[in-house]
């Protein structure tokens, strides 16, 4: 009988030996140091409420990746959709539209410094001085402005209200030209709203194409801006996706180019760094010069099998950063061309890569 | 008579045959009345009835975990949770609540923390092939519930009360009544709790500990059945039951917005009245149900003019209707043929308040089944099944199987079985037809499954061993996967191909040294589930890679021992990691690490003449782990609950 307990019990120890632990500290760190590099952020959306947003770094010399550097630096993740990061002072921002937040941290280090909390849905960031930022917000109905000293959000700007319908208006992009600030507002809306940087308050709005999705200055200090359009049963409306150009001391829309069929995948625009040509993304990668009156016929970049998240220019060199989410589910690329279109590198990042942030 | 069949419409699928005692050995089911539901060769498991009794505070999905391969995907203690088997998805458990489906006809899951366990009497679960008596869509296979009459006592009543950690508190009551032709059963059941745990939050710098917010729930529910047994081989039976649920949903570990609303409410209701009937020439099931399942779901967060602001205000309703009439008849002493035919019918709107968006669907489906059990031989026996489902008048591809089971040696019941199948699982009206995203060209699924399996029972010096093993492949075309789409929102694509395969163990083993009672029940599965053809939907690498949150080794242990009147359980369960990117790299986020979970619990029954007063002392999370099962999800520490029953 006792011969039998001792059995049972070894089976049983046997059995809890199986039982093992789980490890919930699998961030590992290691030092991250930036200095005297030239490179550019990708910032990774991630999948909504997957909290699996990462930030990742290329250095445009060695060519060089580091991803998940955020995590790498500070043994935790960023947080669930990271949107945006713009560095000012020495200091990364980067925006985590779903955590509501914005991480700074050590522009050179990547270590944490601080997070700006309480922010409903955070977009964009634009810098107004050395003590105080603007937060965009696609759902709380105004910009937040916060003290980068103190990290708190000082005040709001007021960009709509309850009694307008959906979410308006929310915001998006942020673009200074001279006293005022250029707010394209995309979430089932068709503005794009004028701030004058002396009252912090919307003097003006501008109306443009459904869903203007993104926003660059050219070498005139005029916008364009790009309309999705919308899609199929939304509630504001579908149209085709167009291309615009805004006239920023008029206020009209000076130009339109609209994209010959509704299910046109208007994506992401971005301007070389003379502010004279303009590359946008419908399906595949166009190049115009801002002076174009008409869409040109053939692609720059081809698009085929390929889903255009995110593109932007190195402001030195010209270069053209695009990023392609894939699937995705999985980790997105990133594709380097030179300025006349000649594939240059290309490497992985993490999941939906969608903006980039040169340091 | 086809008025007759119309009028009060048609149906044949409940789970077992009349049920006049309550078995309390666990028993896999291999070859009983084609009617109910279990074809030879198919694998069954039904869940111990001891099992089932000492869960009763806690949770379907938990007891799922413990007792079977079943993988559940659980957004924390009282959340949502989905279940999924043999490499498959959610949506490819097909569940039934004595006898009808309560698969919302718009997601296609089920929400099983939504299903009280004290209003179960018996759960079953049938793999793969083994589902097809009920239907098309169980490509993983089917989780049965069945509530069933205790004819045993004219008047019974059981009270349950259970306390513990994070304010929980769980009441439940039982009353059977009536004679040895009519009975009445009526349970209730509320459950709330603060949820308000602590955990080390390792997504936020410092990894500092905090109190999870926004988990508390609160549901309660009430069931009522009528069983009239006229004779001793027919029974009518009306069942309804009522459940509404409140919770919160808490943000991501990683959040750090203020302020915000975000809140659940879903109220299922579900109806069935049917007729059974086994006599000489042949046996009738018919039955017809009700279900009404709606589902509520704000999200509010603050504006920039200091008001909480609606950002999303959802509601939807799925009103169904089902019907089944079945018929069987033994022809010859060794062959069975069966007919079996559905028809439902389901209505769903689903509106948003803050986009003005609606839909609004109506959806029939018709289905026809014929089957053949034959017993050839002593050892063998043989069965085919095929079915024909239409859908709004759109034919689908034709289900068959056919599986074959053969006793090698009758005294050491060592059987092998095998079967080879062709199912399919129509899309989702969520699939179709959500706005935005949803997509009327989307192709059905079709699975092609073989299987094949050995058990073994032996009954040396009073003890008890079972044994099983069985490998299963199947290949699925046109999977339905859900992925971000450029434009913002989310919608389901056909993948052209995926594969999945697997192996499943089972061991369980019922001892008595001395004046102990030992069981154990061990159960293991290996499941690679990859995508073999994406069709151009996936990245290229996804090919030979792993499905999303599918775990490729899947572990249960439970071993209770007896002395007396006292008695101990404890239970392991483990998953591996799970992946949740096509590529299976976790290179840029956290991997969901493998999952190895203790549960303890100790019991103390008192019995008094009839009646039994029972203590339960449970510790779930033994060894106060940190952890988490979809990312970033905390879970609670060590906790624990004390449960007391009351029979009379």
């Amino acid at each position: 009988m006792r011969k039998r307990i001792v059995k049972y019990l070894t089976i049983l120890s046997v059995l809890l030996s199986f039982a093992g632990c789980m490890d919930d500290d699998v961030l590992p760190t290691s030092p991250v140091d930036l200095f005297g590099s030239r490179g550019v952020f990708i910032v990774n959306e991630g999948n909504y409420l997957y909290g699996n947003a990462s930030l990742s770094y290329y250095d445009i010399e060695t060519r060089e990746v580091i991803n998940a550097i955020y995590a790498k630096a500070n043994g935790v993740p960023p947080g669930d959709v990271a949107y945006t990061m713009q560095i000012h002072s020495g200091k990364g921002y980067l925006v985590v539209n779903n955590s509501g937040c914005i991480h700074v941290v050590d522009a050179n280090s990547m270590l944490h410094l601080g997070t700006i909390e309480g922010l409903p849905s955070p977009r964009h960031l634009l810098f107004l001085d050395n003590n105080r930022a603007l937060v965009s917000d696609l759902y709380a109905r105004g910009i937040s402005i916060i003290n980068t000293a103190t990290l708190k959000v000082i005040g709001k700007i007021p960009t709509g209200s309850s009694s307008l319908p959906f979410y308006q208006h929310s915001t998006e992009n942020m673009i200074r030209i001279g006293d005022k600030i250029f707010v394209n507002c995309w979430s089932f809306d068709n503005k794009v709203l004028v701030i004058s940087t002396e009252s912090l308050t919307v003097t003006d709005s501008i109306e443009v194409g459904i869903q203007p999705m993104a926003m660059v200055k050219d070498r005139n200090g005029n916008l364009w801006i790009m309309n999705d359009g919308g899609y199929q049963g939304n509630p504001f409306g579908w149209e085709n996706p167009s291309l615009m150009l805004i006239n920023t001391a008029t206020l009209q829309v000076e130009r339109r180019f609209v994209f010959p069929h509704l299910n046109d995948l208007a994506g992401p625009i971005a301007t070389n760094p003379t502010g004279d040509s303009l590359y946008f993304v419908q399906t595949h990668i166009y190049k115009m010069s801002i002076d174009d009156t008409a869409l040109s016929e053939s692609y720059f970049v081809s698009g085929t099998g390929k889903n255009f998240q995110g593109m932007a220019t190195d402001p030195l060199t010209g270069e053209l950063y695009v990023s392609d989410a894939i699937d995705f589910m999985s980790e997105g690329m990133v594709y380097r061309y030179s300025p006349a279109g000649a594939p240059v590198d290309s490497f992985e990042v993490g999941i939906i890569p969608g903006s980039f942030c040169f340091n | 008579m086809v008025m007759f069949l119309v009028g009060c419409a048609m149906g044949a699928n409940s789970q077992s045959a009349l049920n006049d005692t309550i078995s309390l050995e666990s028993v896999s089911i291999y070859s009983t009345r084609p009617v109910a539901g279990t074809l030879s060769g198919y694998k069954v498991h039904r869940i111990d009835s001891l099992a089932l009794m000492e869960k009763a505070g806690v949770s379907l999905s938990e007891l799922l975990t413990e007792n079977s391969p079943i993988f559940v995907k659980t957004y924390g203690r009282g959340a949502t949770a989905t279940v999924s088997f043999r490499g498959t998805s959610s949506s490819h458990t097909r569940v039934l609540w004595n006898g009808i489906r309560i698969n919302s006809p718009m997601s296609g899951e089920v929400d099983f923390s939504l299903i009280p366990l004290y209003f179960a009497d018996d759960v079953n679960i049938l793999y793969g092939q083994a589902s097809m008596a009920y239907g098309s869509g169980g490509l993983g296979g089917l989780v049965s519930i069945d509530s069933n009459p205790d004819w045993s006592k004219r008047y019974g009543l059981k009270l349950y009360q259970s306390v513990g950690d994070f304010q929980t508190y769980s009441t439940a009551i039982h009353g059977g009544y009536g004679t040895d032709a009519l009975r009445g059963q009526t349970r209730f059941f509320r459950e709330t709790s603060q949820n308000n745990f602590t955990y080390r939050n390792t997504a936020k710098i410092g990894k500092p500990t905090e109190v999870q917010k926004n988990a508390d729930y609160t549901k309660h529910g009430i069931m009522q059945e009528l069983y009239f047994r006229p004779r001793a081989n027919s029974m009518i039976s009306a069942k309804l039951w009522f459940t509404q649920t409140d919770r919160g949903i808490p943000k991501l570990m990683s959040g750090f917005s203020h302020d915000e609303i975000n809140r659940q409410e879903n109220q299922n209701f579900n109806a069935v009245v049917a007729w059974q009937s086994y006599r000489e020439n042949g046996n009738w099931k018919l039955s017809s149900g009700l279900s009404y399942l709606s589902l509520s779901y704000q999200l509010q967060k603050l504006s920039a003019e200091g008001n909480r602001l609606p950002v999303l205000d959802s509601h939807s309703d799925a009103r169904s209707w089902y019907n089944t009439l079945g018929y069987d008849r033994d022809v010859l002493s060794w062959l069975t043929l069966g007919f079996q035919a559905d028809a439902n019918l389901h209505w769903v709107e689903s509106n948003e308040e803050v986009l003005s968006t609606a839909i609004a669907c109506k959806q029939n489906q018709l289905g026809i089944r014929t089957f053949i059990h034959a017993k050839p031989l002593e050892r063998l026996s043989l069965s085919l099944l095929a079915g024909e489902e239409v859908y709004d008048n759109r034919t689908t591809p034709i289900m068959a199987s056919l599986s074959a089971q053969y006793l090698f040696l009758p005294q050491k019941n060592l059987m092998a079985k095998a079967g080879l199948a062709r199912n399919f699982h129509y899309p989702s009206l969520n699939d179709l037809y959500w706005q935005p995203g949803g997509n009327p060209n989307l192709k059905p699924e079709e699975g092609v499954t073989g299987e094949a399996g050995i058990s073994y029972t032996a009954i040396p010096f009073g003890s008890r061993v079972n044994i099983e093993v069985s490998a299963f492949s199947s290949e699925i075309n046109h999977w339905i996967m859900w992925l971000p789409h450029l434009k913002g929102y989310w919608e389901p694509v056909n993948i052209e191909k995926v594969k999945a395969r697997g192996l499943e163990g089972t061991l369980s083993l019922s001892l008595s040294p001395g004046r102990f009672k030992l069981k154990f029940l061990g159960n293991y599965s290996y499941t690679r589930s990859t995508v073999e053809d994406a069709g151009g939907v996936l990245r290229a690498e996804a090919k030979g890679r792993q499905l999303p949150f599918i775990p490729i080794h899947s572990a249960g242990v439970s071993a209770n021992i007896q002395l007396r009147n006292y008695r101990l359980t404890y239970s392991f369960t483990h998953f591996s990691e799970r992946f949740t990117t096509t590529s299976n790299n976790p290179n840029s986020i956290r991997p969901l690490y493998p999952y190895y979970m203790n549960n303890i619990s100790l019991g103390y029954d008192l019995r008094v003449r009839s009646s039994l007063l029972g203590f339960q002392f449970r510790v779930d999370n033994l060894f106060d782990e940190s952890y988490q099962t979809i990312l970033w999800r905390p879970m609670p520490g060590r906790n624990f609950s004390l449960l007391v029953r009351l029979e009379i």
